[in-house]
């Protein structure tokens, strides 16, 4: 009798898990066909070109797959240092970095394809990890919190990273006054596209063999035990023996390599170079702390919450070629869809409703008391 | 360089202009975290309010709806904000990176929508808010440069500095909603309905992000552009966490970064390039809150000291 299986639960459990975001897409899309209703389109066949643009085919696949590369590497670090307490948003500075310096190394570093890359993608982690250092740093011996510094650590990145393109080492190759960007990286130091003529790089790959390293770290070892613990109950952590300073340092460095890798997988794998505000004006680190919350810092959600995004973005972009509306609506898609799932809606309604049911029992026996 | 009087004036000048929007929406999340709400949607709500405001006085006509517009969309968006963060339970986080993205998106859809355009719109026939004459300090010269230009709204702000102040600090119902901040469960004890404060509070105090947001779109100059808010929410944010919550530190923290900002436009004509001088008043904002904090702490370290050696 025991074994038998709870269908009721395990259905339960389902409809929490996938009823929520089915809910949540569900309405934002609804809302977003009124808007496009409003300006002047039919929604069905809009949308139509949306996830045609998305996923339709191999094509558009690919390049969902090859912008949400930057975006995982910006969820996972995120995944790291929140879930360790540390409400840390300085992907953005130390991704910029990592980029800026990777395509600078991977352009000049003498020697044959392979070492630029290897030298490029190294340079980015040290980079990026003490750009995340510094900010850690800060908070450790200054008591300045996270979101403060980090934030304004990520807008000084990109003055930096934009100001030594724009005089120091913009390509000389190039003549036109309003193209900002660093040299172009030699085929051999690049990496690879998967399918020749399709843009999805080795580097989303990469990002996927990062995906479980982070998982194994954070899950698996005794580091990711003690971070954990440090995140939920500092005090007990420190009771439990645990030093807080070292976990700090430690999840800040590793915390930055995964920001830093990100921006230099989409230097190396598909602009092949630094362009001034590339990582700034899409947002992908946003984009990553985005899917890294809605995924509550689990790795494995936190890639499928990024290839959503990345594709409501390259879908959108679709629909802009496609008809009148304008791309940013897939913004306000993309900020409704994250605002819903943002509350737990059908723990709240099942809750509402099951107060209702047990206030009623309750007036009952009350009754019969009476 | 020869620097004049005149020219230190200017610098003054355009430092007062560059602070009472920061002030605006540093008040607005001081009240918020107060009542121990997150309020990271400041910018979203910047920018809603400041195109709303331009789209109302570019079809209505009329400053006074114009400004009421923008503060209703204020209210309303912050509301949004309070409503899914207190009633629904949502994080904080998650709420206001949700709003920005969704303000970032209806305000570039609107503008294109619109005015067929993605970049400036600027209307001359348009008129902005209504400059302030002072009456006998036109007249001096220094002086009429230091004070020149500033509309009713940038007055308003250092005013509402004050309300605040008094609000928070010197009524019953700022004494509730302190209350509910320094520990909520005993607020709810006695009596205070915490969830309703909590989301007046916060629904009230967009109203000073619209205000904000009217002098962005409707002050010195009529236009708007996409992303005019230009990271002046997270700022704020940063301005908040200098005061330390406090409405009249509040005057200090926003000057600080209204002087560096004039100071980064005020250096672009000289050698200096524009992309190294942006960082002034981030540089700034980290510097003041370390030294802030160390001050801080070798204090409390020698009253350590002083009570064991006692």
């Amino acid at each position: 009798m025991n074994k038998r299986i709870d269908w009721k639960r395990i259905g339960g459990a389902l409809l929490e898990s996938l009823g929520q975001p089915f809910i949540a897409v569900l309405i934002s899309f609804l809302l977003g066909g009124i808007i496009i209703r409003f300006a002047g389109e039919k929604a069905i066949p809009t949308y139509a070109i949306m996830l045609n643009g998305a996923f339709g085919n191999g094509f558009y696949l690919s390049a969902t797959l090859s912008r949400a590369t930057p975006i995982i590497m910006g969820g996972l670090a995120v995944c790291i240092a929140w879930r360790s307490g540390y409400e840390a948003m300085g992907g953005e500075g130390q991704m910029i970095l990592g980029a800026f310096c990777g395509a600078l190394v991977a352009a000049y570093f003498p020697g044959p394809g392979i070492v630029k890359i290897i030298m490029a993608i190294l340079v980015a982690c040290v980079v990026g990890a003490a750009y995340s250092v510094l900010s850690g740093w800060l908070y450790d011996r200054f008591d300045v919190t996270f979101i403060i510094s980090t934030l304004m650590l990520n807008y000084i990145a990109n003055n930096l990273a934009s100001y030594f393109t724009t005089y120091v080492v913009k390509d000389p190759a190039s003549l036109d006054i309003n193209s900002i960007f660093t040299a172009k990286i030699d085929e051999t130091a690049r990496i690879g596209k998967i399918f020749e003529g399709y843009s999805i790089h080795w580097g989303f790959v990469l990002a996927l063999v990062m995906v479980v390293v982070t998982y194994v770290i954070l899950y698996r070892t005794s580091f990711g035990y003690k971070a954990k613990m440090g995140g939920l109950n500092p005090r007990f952590a420190l009771y439990g023996g645990i030093n807080s300073r070292r976990m700090l340092y430690l999840v800040m460095v590793l915390s930055g390599v995964m920001a830093g890798l990100g921006g230099v997988f989409e230097v190396l794998g598909s602009k092949y170079r630094y362009v001034d505000q590339m990582i700034f004006s899409t947002a992908y680190a946003w984009s990553g702390m985005v899917a890294a919350l809605l995924a509550n810092f689990n790795p494995f959600g936190t890639t499928v919450a990024s290839v959503l995004l990345a594709g409501l973005a390259t879908g959108g972009s679709a629909m802009q070629r496609g008809t009148s509306i304008p791309v940013e609506t897939a913004n306000m898609i993309e900020g409704v869809i994250t605002l819903l799932m943002s509350v737990k809606l059908i723990a709240l309604l099942s809750e509402r409703f099951s107060i209702k049911k047990k206030k009623t029992i309750r007036h009952g026996k009350d009754g019969e008391e009476a | 360089m020869t620097v004049s009087v005149e020219y230190l004036a200017s610098v003054f000048n355009s430092t007062l202009r560059y602070m009472t929007p920061i002030l605006l929406i540093t008040l607005c999340a001081n009240v918020c975290s107060k009542v121990k709400v997150f309020n990271i949607a400041l910018e979203g709500t910047l920018l809603t309010s400041a195109f709303f405001a331009f789209l109302t006085q570019y079809f209505v006509r009329n400053i006074f709806v114009a400004v009421l517009a923008g503060m209703a969309v204020g209210c309303l968006m912050t509301f949004v904000m309070g409503f899914f963060i207190v009633k629904l339970n949502g994080h904080p986080m998650i709420v206001g990176m949700a709003l920005n993205t969704f303000a970032m998106g209806l305000t570039t859809f609107l503008l294109s929508l619109v005015f067929h355009t993605k970049g400036v719109v600027s209307d001359v026939t348009m008129k902005g808010l209504t400059k302030v004459t002072l009456p006998v300090i036109s007249d001096i010269p220094v002086l009429s440069t230091m004070f020149s230009t500033l509309t009713t709204v940038d007055y308003l702000a250092f005013f509402m500095a004050f309300v605040v102040f008094v609000i928070l600090y010197k009524t019953p119902v700022g004494f509730r909603l302190r209350a509910i901040g320094i520990n909520d469960a005993a607020a709810s004890s006695l009596g205070i309905n915490v969830q309703k404060y909590q989301i007046i509070a916060v629904t009230v105090s967009g109203a000073l992000i619209g205000l904000a947001g009217c002098l962005l779109s409707l002050g010195s100059v009529t236009l708007f552009v996409q992303n005019i808010s230009s990271a002046r929410g997270y700022i704020s944010l940063a301005a908040n966490a200098l005061c330390r919550n406090h409405p009249l530190g509040a005057l200090l923290s926003s000057a600080l970064f209204g002087f560096s900002t004039a100071l980064s436009y005020v250096l672009q004509n000289t050698a200096a390039k524009q992309q190294l001088l942006n960082n002034i008043p981030y540089i700034c904002t980290i510097a003041a809150m370390a030294i802030y904090n160390l001050v801080n702490l070798k204090k409390k370290e020698r009253l350590k000291a002083k009570k064991g050696n006692a």
